[in-house]
């Protein structure tokens, strides 16, 4: 006479623990995002964009914002300055802005968002630097995620701007959202079944 | 153990590292939260934990 499993019961047990993770990630995870801003200042950094939407919304995007939302799609011109634009001494700098989107994803950073001179007398920008920008599918839109620029002279940073970017659009407006969630659900029941008892005795 | 450990590991560990990016690009999650870090070993144990208590097809003896 052998006992029967209370299978029902088990299985809601099961997938309710299973779940848990990610009802306790949610919940836990209700802190705002982090405060950033210029980070690293040791020259005097100031730096100014206005990005343009093609909806014909304006975002100004300094040294000092925390946060900022943009078009997919749109333009952009850009404006900076060390040590309040003073100073003569010829000099090599570089710098670069992007998009730090976390592993596996890759970074966004077009060659159009750096800048470099092997042989600068100029401390502010003379005329600003302009440019179009299409931000790929990859890019996640609805949420904050990090932007990062750094500014370089001789080699040494000097200037380091962390703020928070946000692409309008919504979690399924991006196709590495929907596959990541595709995927989480694939591999929650593959753990999941990783619970069914090996046969004995074959 | 009574389940399948290798499978619970690595399913486990994709789980948690899938459900830290959805959660994540669904803006639930701060990228940095320590829980990016910590889900995808939440992940793991939980594959291994499933492969020890093995809850499915206790009553299968095979005999069939």
């Amino acid at each position: 006479m052998s006992r029967r499993q209370p299978s029902a019961r088990v299985t809601a047990s099961v997938l309710a623990a299973g779940w848990l993770v990610a009802t306790g990630a949610g919940v836990l995870a209700l802190a705002g995002p982090a405060h950033a801003d210029l980070t690293t200042d040791e020259a005097d950094c100031q730096g100014a964009v206005v990005v343009t939407g093609d909806d014909g919304t304006d975002t100004t995007i300094t040294q000092d914002t925390d946060q900022a939302t943009v078009d997919p799609a749109g333009s952009y011109s850009g404006v900076g300055s060390i040590y309040g634009g003073q100073g003569t001494e010829a000099r090599a700098y570089e710098g670069s802005v992007k998009i730090d989107l976390p592993a596996p994803l890759p970074d966004y950073g077009p060659d159009s968002w750096t800048w470099s001179n092997d042989d600068s007398t100029t401390y502010a920008t003379s005329s600003p630097k302009t440019g179009d920008y299409d931000l790929p599918d990859f890019v996640p839109r609805g949420f904050y995620v990090p932007l990062v620029g750094t500014h370089a002279e001789k080699g040494e940073t000097v200037c380091v701007y962390e703020g928070e970017i946000k692409v309008d659009g919504s979690f399924t407006d991006s196709p590495i959202s929907l596959g990541a969630a595709a995927a989480t659900v694939l591999f929650g029941i593959l753990a999941t079944t990783a619970g069914i008892a090996r046969r004995k005795g074959v | 153990m009574r389940g399948h450990p290798v499978l619970g590991f690595f399913a486990g560990l994709l789980f948690g590292i899938f459900l830290a990016i959805t959660l994540v690009l669904a803006g639930v999650l701060p990228l940095n939260s320590v829980l990016v870090t910590a889900l995808p070993v939440l992940g793991i144990v939980y594959g291994l934990l499933m492969a020890g208590w093995a809850p499915f097809g206790r009553n299968r003896s095979g005999a069939g």
